[in-house]
């Protein structure tokens, strides 16, 4: 009986436990998905968006399903920090699993004052920095797609707080390297990536747009082969770990993730239609590194052949 | 939960209608009329994610689904014969219809809007309520398990928009008839947002308060992605609730305040 191999990692100084973590967005803050799995086996609890107030969201439909994926597009509702702080972080403090709290906003000073208000917070590892919402107009997207403005916004928050800082990139942008490099050069800890495709689904007995905002972010399956490349190309352009998502459902996906550079992968969509992905994602890695003779997982991490 | 459970039965009870039973004794002592199940439906490149389906009727140790046969999804899971499992979550929705401890009860249900109604009826059946149903569709081949009223001895009245069965026109009609030869303490609807709306509106005129179960596109169903949402007027204006979590049941005053 081969000894149990090494899972966890540590990604800008953040210790996890497995390299799997949920999307944010896609796991609420963590407690109503916590009746269906062990928020303990997590590598990480990524929440979702919280803006300095409360913020209402757009119209709906707010998602709607497409061939081998979904759009979205809720437009960044949630409670403001001040009830993310005293209402749910009580709650995500009991288990032992960092929180990393997605971070959004409309100005650079949106972003500082925000990561100032959560520095320090009891029970937070960490913050990824959402500039690359496709569904706020203001703000988010040019954070994103803006190399000199990203680089600002990222300066702003990273004087503002100690917490190790995960910056989140789009891929809607030509040379996603860039954005890549302007992050890491003004203090990103880790990149995550990819965000979701600007996207739109049209109903045709209506002949109208399906979704309320009219266009949404595309995610799945349907943009895993996208996403897979844009991290191996972002882990070969910056020193810094990756955070690797987009269409994760199974084992195979993440490991597939991690080969390609990412030190860990998120999971989105996939909670959807699984909700215990998550634990079959980390239980498939746990046997991929068993079957192929590997007692740690960063043997993995990287470890794409391309000969 | 989430749960596996072995399908008992599955036939097509009209056109494009389900009729599916699944066991599931955990399930069938947990849940309420409005209730639904998150159900997986084969993964394909156009079912990848889950259908809520209302549950509409418990038996014994057994649930019952009717559902609408609309794509690829919903099409593979009324293939399921019995025998073979179906993966769903369930009991969700914390919104569910509240019926009172006594008094008269009107149920008004539209096209696939009759399905969760059924659960209702035997709820309020078995609870002594004074219960009448009314069933409107496009047309009589859209009419289906009527005989589960009789077996309740809930009366129905059906209208229907071609006039093969029933009274001819919206079920709304024969529903304002009602209201007022005999004014009921409660209505509850399930239906398409034009009847919850009518419905909402002779609530209104009547002064009956009217309980409606509302549908929309849904991710995850436990209230995480915020995706399913409803505008609702609260103390501070309109706000957004989640039709999975906080539903699928509303107050018709509450979700259609802007109603003419």
């Amino acid at each position: 009986m081969p000894n149990k191999p090494n899972l966890s990692v540590n990604i800008a100084g953040i210790a996890m436990k497995n390299p799997v973590m949920p999307a944010s967005g896609c796991f609420g803050f963590g407690e109503e998905y916590a009746p269906y799995l062990d928020l303990n086996a997590l590598g990480a609890i990524v929440v979702k968006s919280v803006t300095m107030n409360e913020t209402v969201g757009n119209p709906g439909p707010r998602v709607c399903e497409t061939p081998g994926g979904m759009l979205n597009a809720i437009g960044w509702q949630n409670p403001g920090a001040d009830v993310f702080i005293n209402e749910k972080m009580p709650f995500l403090r009991q288990f032992n699993t960092p929180v990393i709290v997605n971070l959004a906003g409309k100005t650079a000073s949106d972003y500082a004052e925000l990561a100032a208000r959560l520095d320090g917070v009891e029970g937070l590892a960490g913050i990824e920095l959402n500039i690359s919402c496709p569904n706020v107009s203001e703000g988010g997207v040019a954070f994103g797609t803006d190399p000199r403005l990203a680089d600002e916004v990222v300066r702003a928050v990273r004087a503002a707080t100690k917490l190790p800082l995960i910056v989140k990139l789009s891929p809607n942008v030509t040379d996603i390297t860039v954005m890549a490099r302007a992050v890491e050069g003004a203090g990103a800890d880790a990149i995550s990536l990819i965000n979701t495709f600007t996207a739109i689904a049209i109903d045709v007995k209506t002949r109208r747009p399906v979704l309320g905002n009219f266009t949404g972010g595309l995610s799945g399956p349907a943009v895993k082969p996208v996403a897979l490349y844009m991290t191996y190309r972002v882990a070969h352009a910056v020193s810094v770990p990756v955070i690797g998502m987009g269409g994760v459902l199974r084992a195979e996906d993440a490991i597939e993730f991690l080969l390609a550079g990412a030190s860990a992968v998120a999971v989105g969509m996939g909670t959807f239609v699984n909700p215990t992905a998550m634990i079959d994602v980390i239980d498939g890695i746990e046997r991929y590194l068993v079957e192929n003779n590997m007692d740690d997982v960063h043997q993995l991490i990287g470890g794409l052949i391309t000969d | 939960m989430k749960m596996e459970c072995t399908v008992t039965g599955a036939r097509l009870v009209a056109r494009d209608v389900a009729a599916m039973t699944v066991r599931a004794p955990e399930l069938a002592a947990a849940c309420e009329p409005g209730q639904f199940a998150h159900i997986y439906c084969g993964g394909g490149v156009y079912s990848l994610t889950r259908r809520p389906i209302s549950i509409s009727k418990v038996e014994g140790d057994e649930l019952g689904f009717l559902f609408q046969i609309k794509g690829e999804g919903t099409r593979w899971l009324a293939q399921r014969r019995p025998g073979e499992t179906v993966d769903l979550m369930a009991p969700l929705g914390k919104g569910c219809y509240r019926l009172p401890e006594q008094g008269k009860v009107y149920i008004a249900a539209g096209g696939i809007g009759y399905a969760p109604v059924i659960f209702l009826a035997q709820r309020a059946a078995a609870r002594g309520l004074d219960a009448r149903m009314f069933v409107g569709a496009r047309d009589s081949g859209s009419i289906y398990c009527l005989d589960e009223m009789e077996k309740l001895g809930v009366p129905v009245e059906v209208a229907t928009e071609d006039g093969g069965l029933g009274e001819r026109g919206f079920v709304t009609a024969p529903l304002e008839h009602a209201i007022q030869a005999d004014k009921p303490d409660l209505i509850c609807c399930c239906g398409p947002e034009p009847m919850l709306r009518a419905v909402a509106r002779l609530g209104r005129t009547y002064g009956v308060p009217v309980q409606v179960s509302l549908e929309q596109r849904m991710a995850c169903g436990v209230g995480a992605c915020k995706g399913c949402v409803v505008p609702v007027k609260g103390r501070n204006g309109v706000h957004y609730r989640n039709v999975c979590s906080d539903g699928p049941v509303f107050c018709g005053e509450e979700v259609f305040f802007d109603a003419e």
